[in-house]
């Protein structure tokens, strides 16, 4: 074997030794990230339980449990921190051992940018939401929208929280597809266009998303993006209004008082408003009113048609401002009281131009209130 | 007479045939044991060839993007640490694409036969340098079992048949003299036959301790449960090779403009 041979087969022989040290070295790094990895998910899991039990010990305690509402969730949840800090520990760890995990970066965005079990900040958690968003995680893409939506950790931009929000509705999350939905109803972010509002309303409505249902029903109901059709309004706002939306089911006891899409129907309509009313619907509590002080699908009683005027009034409802000036003017329902009367009359006229031309004592005034109050 | 013809045995003629018999008991257990050390050397191999194609190849780009991302920094900071840092993931990039794609990532797939299995076996009992009975012999065993060993690894049944065919032609185990003698090296290759059991044993112990062996057995956990370990891992550096390429297409065209 002449020197050169001996030394190519010596440089061959550390070569391959090399590699086989090289290969150990790249199995041992698969082997360690995997842990990490494992590690991490438990982590994650362990964090996901400290929210979970938040948010159970939170539902027991909330009157008005609305599933589909993550925030309501999220605002009860500041009473007892606790559990998030236990579950931002958890997060934080985890992400320590896997920085790729997408779902632990997106709770530890929810947590900072919310300000939950932790300092609130919501530049960190925005971060944290893009960087889970990029990895196509579409909860994380949808937060992400919403922050450039409302400008909270990064600069106020409609174009990319339609853009976020496209990305996670393209991915079936309904409350991104009625946020996109709603980017094209109003033209932010994307030019106006009712047809894409209401096929992405849709998509989120046949996913049962009670604001969607509610949303493509107006849009049925308008003709807006769709051919008029009041059966489908209809239609769509019952799903709405079964789904406990307060808003829907005023719009669907007006569909019942109308008659417009269902049959006619002052009981029926008395009832979706009385559920919207109760929710604290001013449209509804006016209609109620009416129907109370009309005796339509209800027994006539100024009691009650001034108790919900004055609950409509008190949300700032002109026309119930106005009947509730006319109901303490000749005291129906409440004594008569002249001062409250002027005080409503001038919140109702301070609101809409056509009581600005009345005045109690008026002939005109008189006449009106004489129409509208059958003895 | 009969007992003219057939002699009574000696008490250490009984030794002997009873020693024997517990030798040829060993040898067909020792030969077992071999075929499963082999076995599962050439099933950690085969993974490891697999894990380095699919898994290792993707470390080896991510280290070559690190690398470069490295790089692009030391080029736009100019600091001597930045230097230094983008020369050291150099030299590991190029230490992961050698590992990665040296003669270690090309072992196929081990499927052996039962053919294959018993040929290995049969080969392994004759040839076993535990059961030489000297020292010249002992090389000329190990040599062969290392042959036996190199051509089961490859799945080559012929040549296992060819090394079978070899010994029937060689003149084998010459008998000592005397059954004194015999005795003696039949204790002897007793002792060696058990010590090296013993030592496969430590062997395969040895052996499924290694992370190599560790993430097979993963693996085949997570196949029996219907997924597939190494694409999950593939997933996982997948998303870095993306985001770290990112990061590099940011710097590169964030350099241009400076």
């Amino acid at each position: 074997m002449s020197e050169s041979e001996k030394q190519t087969a010596l440089i061959s022989l550390q070569h391959t030794a090399l590699t086989k040290v090289g290969a150990k070295s790249l199995v041992a790094r698969g082997r360690a990230e995997l842990r990490a990895r494992e590690e991490a998910e438990e982590w994650f899991k362990k964090g996901l339980e400290f929210c979970q039990k938040k948010r159970e010990l939170d539902a027991s305690t909330n009157p008005h449990p609305i599933a589909t509402s993550a925030r309501l969730a999220f605002a009860l949840a500041r009473r007892s921190p606790a559990l998030f800090e236990e579950a931002f520990a958890c997060f934080e760890r985890g992400v320590q051992l896997n920085p790729n995990h997408p779902g632990l970066q997106f709770w530890l965005g929810i947590l900072l940018h919310q300000g939950l079990g932790v300092q609130q900040d919501y530049v960190e958690g925005a971060t944290w939401y893009r960087e889970a968003a990029e990895q196509g995680l579409p909860a994380a893409q949808f937060n992400l929208g919403d922050a450039y939506s409302s400008g909270k950790g990064v600069t106020q931009d409609h174009a990319q929280a339609a853009f976020w929000y496209c990305k996670a509705a393209e991915q079936g999350l309904a409350a991104a597809q009625i946020s996109f939905g709603y980017a094209y109803a109003f033209g932010q972010g994307v030019a106006q266009d009712d047809a894409q509002a209401a096929q992405w309303y849709r998509k989120a409505a046949e996913q049962g998303l009670p604001d969607a249902q509610n949303s493509l029903g107006y849009l049925y109901a308008s003709g807006r993006g769709v051919i008029q059709d009041y059966t489908q309004a209809a239609f769509w706002y019952r799903k709405s209004a079964e789904g406990e939306f307060a808003e829907a089911q005023n719009n669907f006891g007006n569909a019942y008082a109308h008659g417009q899409g269902v049959v006619q129907d002052y009981t029926l309509a008395a009832f979706w408003y009385r559920k919207a009313a109760e929710q604290g619907s001013a449209a509804a509590q006016y209609s109620l009113a009416n129907l109370y002080h009309n005796g339509q699908g209800v027994t006539r009683d100024h009691t009650e048609a001034t108790f919900w005027w004055c609950k409509a009034a008190e949300h700032g409802n002109a026309d119930a401002q106005w009947w509730l000036g006319i109901a303490y003017y000749y005291g129906k329902g409440v004594p008569q009281d002249y001062v409250m009367a002027d005080l409503w009359y001038r919140k109702a006229a301070e609101q809409k131009e056509k009581y600005a031309l009345r005045k109690f004592g008026d002939s005109v005034c008189d006449e009106f209130a004489r129409l509208n109050w059958p003895e | 007479m009969k007992t003219d013809l057939v002699r009574r045995l000696t008490p250490e003629e009984e030794e002997l045939a009873a020693k024997r018999e517990e030798l040829a008991r060993l040898e067909a257990q020792l030969a077992d044991q071999e075929l499963l050390l082999a076995s599962l050397k050439a099933e950690l191999a085969a993974f490891e060839g697999l894990y380095l194609r699919r898994v290792g190849a993707l470390y080896a780009e991510l280290d070559e993007w690190n690398a470069r991302l490295a790089e692009l920094r030391a080029e736009q900071a100019g600091t001597p640490e930045a230097k230094a840092e983008a020369a050291e993931s150099r030299t590991q990039a190029e230490e992961a694409y050698s590992a990665a794609h040296g003669e270690a990532a090309e072992v196929q797939p081990f499927l052996p036969s039962p053919e294959l299995k018993a040929l290995y076996r049969e080969a392994a009992k004759r040839v076993h340098p535990d059961t030489a009975i000297d020292e010249k012999d002992r090389a000329r065993r190990e040599r062969l079992m290392k042959e036996v060993n190199a051509a089961y690894a490859a799945g080559d049944e012929d040549a296992l048949r060819r090394i079978l065919a070899g010994l029937d032609s060689s003149p084998d185990a010459v008998q000592g003299s005397g059954i004194g003698a015999d005795l003696i090296r039949v204790l002897r290759q007793l002792k060696q036959i058990r010590d090296r059991i013993a030592a496969i044993e430590l062997e395969i112990a040895n052996l499924s301790e290694t992370d190599l062996a560790k993430l097979k057995a993963k693996a085949d956990v997570a196949a029996t449960e219907g997924h597939d370990l190494l694409e999950e891992m593939e997933a996982s550096i997948n998303v870095r090779v993306i985001l770290i390429k990112h990061k590099v297409e940011e710097k590169s065209t964030s350099g241009a403009s400076i």
